[in-house]
């Protein structure tokens, strides 16, 4: 009787061993997975705040008067108007973000400007821009995290 | 057997995104440092280095004019009823 129970012991210390290892052996995969996702997000977030960044600082550059370049909020959303004129006919070029995601579009001036016809760039959470004494200020969030930066708009007009 | 079906499927889908998202991204990236968007699809790939299944997906790259964003259009070939268009007006 004595030694059965032994057995027994044995046999549930052994299982309990591998059920205790196969455990620990998921949760550190678990973890691993969970910090790589982590490494990964954040890699995929500094690179969508660089590509944003760049992308409207070039935008703006190429037509950097201060006279094309507004700004305008329209349903508590910033947008950023950027306005041409080709063939005597003037268009503007939006950019803003809608449904977390960057959008650009570009329409003549007599056409109707609705946020959701904007061609989605990548995603972005949130973009604030103002002007002030010719200073373009866009603030980015991504995530949880922010960057700000700023352009000095120049000259009259182009 | 459908569980296997709908798991290729969707993986399908999500190269299909990940492709888009890349090409868009790679666009957005020549216009950031070069002021200009790329003038063919061929710099794209040899440019960003960019594979993709071309038995399975179609790439049309069309440039509307020089200062707007090109219409990227990903088209899964097997099942020509899933085309996404990736500008939503034109």
């Amino acid at each position: 009787m004595l030694k059965n129970y032994v057995h027994t012991v044995d046999y549930l210390f052994v299982l309990v061993l591998v059920c205790l290892m196969a455990m620990c052996s998921l949760s550190i995969v678990y973890t691993g997975s969970q910090i790589y996702c982590a490494t990964a997000q954040t890699l995929e977030n500094n690179n969508s705040f660089n590509i944003a960044i760049d992308y409207i600082q070039e935008k703006v550059r190429q037509s950097l008067a201060s006279d094309q370049i507004t700004v305008t909020t329209t349903k508590g959303l910033d947008v950023l108007c950027i306005h041409e004129t080709y063939n005597q006919k003037s268009y503007t070029t939006y950019i803003y973000v809608y449904d977390q995601q960057l959008r650009e579009q570009l329409i003549p001036d007599d056409q109707d400007f609705h946020q959701e016809s904007g061609e989605a760039l990548l995603p972005v959470d949130q973009l604030n821009m103002t002007i002030d004494h010719n200073l373009l200020s866009l603030t980015f969030r991504i995530g949880d995290q922010t960057q700000t930066t700023l352009i000095a708009l120049l000259g009259g007009s182009s | 057997m459908a569980t296997v079906f709908s798991f290729q499927e969707n993986t399908i889908y999500q190269q299909q995104q990940n492709l888009e998202r890349v090409l868009k991204r790679s666009v957005m990236q020549t216009y950031a440092l070069e002021g200009r968007y790329p003038s063919s699809l061929d710099e794209i790939i040899e440019q960003y280095h960019i594979t993709y299944d071309q038995d399975t997906f179609a790439v049309e790259y069309q440039i509307t004019a020089s200062n707007m964003m090109p219409d990227i259009t990903v088209i899964k070939k097997a099942g020509g009823h899933d085309v996404k268009k990736l500008r939503p007006y034109s």
